[in-house]
């Protein structure tokens, strides 16, 4: 549940409401798939094939390691919300106190 | 006299553009700064009492990065950084403005590098200062990953009339205080 509290606010400042490209082709899941996947307390047991599996997106896709602002729009968002992925497993899953108050 | 007059003239803006900042009244407490300070730079001179040293930081105020000062004297020259590493004795440092530069002003100029926030890059290595802080208050907390200390940072530009808000992720070098920090990852 915090995870998705976290995967929420995180993609506030992540996403920019910008139009999808019709015209783009790539391989691997279909970005409204991957924007949709809400994360839980159950992932963290699976960390390892999760992060694995987005990374493997984000690969197939074109813009694994690669900086923003080299990345059309389109594959920015890809890129964005692959990462919000990994990056919210690698730091709610590990760091349990972070988001209590 | 004229030409004592010109020197002094050159010699003030000439300070003004090496990184020179007046001392200010506001001391440094933990309320008003929010984590820790970060990126210390130290300046260590022989002293009467031993060493002194000049500790030149970075606090963060309300989301916005300001440079600090602080001084520390002892019989060594860790103990000396130690006590510059207080909080307490820090003041912050402001930006010279020529209009409120008076006799009194107390002015620091120094050959450290100035530390400004700027665009950066995956596998940048930084001032932990050079991003900005999350724009959400619940972000803006260390994390451990891989052994290291992290955080998260915004970084806002503006390109071809869009204003993108990029995030991203920062982790320290080394467990020293006078570590910098390396982009591990921006999107």
């Amino acid at each position: 549940m915090k995870l998705v509290a976290l995967l929420v606010s995180i993609s506030l400042v992540g996403c920019a409401n910008v139009p999808r490209s019709q015209s783009m082709t790539y391989t691997g899941i279909p970005l409204e798939q991957l924007e949709q996947i809400k994360l839980g307390q159950g992932d963290c047991s699976q960390i390892d094939q999760r992060i694995s599996y987005y990374e493997q997106q984000l690969v197939l896709h074109g813009t694994w390691g690669k900086n923003p602002e080299e990345l059309s729009e389109p594959d920015r968002r890809y890129n964005s919300a692959g990462k919000i992925l990994i990056w919210s497993l690698r730091i709610g899953c590990n760091n349990p106190n972070r988001y209590k108050s | 006299m004229k030409h004592l007059l010109i020197l002094s003239l050159v010699t003030v803006v000439g300070a003004a553009q090496a990184d020179c900042y007046m001392h200010s009244d506001i001391k440094l407490t933990n309320k008003i700064v929010n984590g820790t300070a970060t990126d210390y730079q130290k300046l260590v001179v022989p002293d009467k009492r031993g060493f002194k040293c000049v500790l030149k930081y970075r606090v963060n105020i309300d989301g916005d990065w300001q440079n600090a000062e602080g001084v520390g004297y002892g019989k060594t020259e860790d103990q000396a950084c130690a006590s510059a590493m207080e909080l307490t004795h820090g003041a912050l440092l402001m930006e010279v403005q020529p209009t409120k530069v008076s006799a009194k002003t107390e002015m620091v100029c120094s050959d450290l590098p100035d530390i400004k926030v700027h665009p950066v890059k995956i596998g940048d290595v930084i001032w932990e200062s050079e991003t900005d802080v999350h724009s959400h208050p619940q972000e803006r907390g260390y994390f451990d990953y891989k052994r290291t200390r992290c955080r998260m940072f915004v970084e806002r530009n503006a390109q071809f009339q869009n204003l993108y808000t990029y995030q991203g992720i920062i982790c320290k070098l080394n467990t020293t205080q006078y570590s910098k920090w390396q982009v591990v990852d921006k999107y």
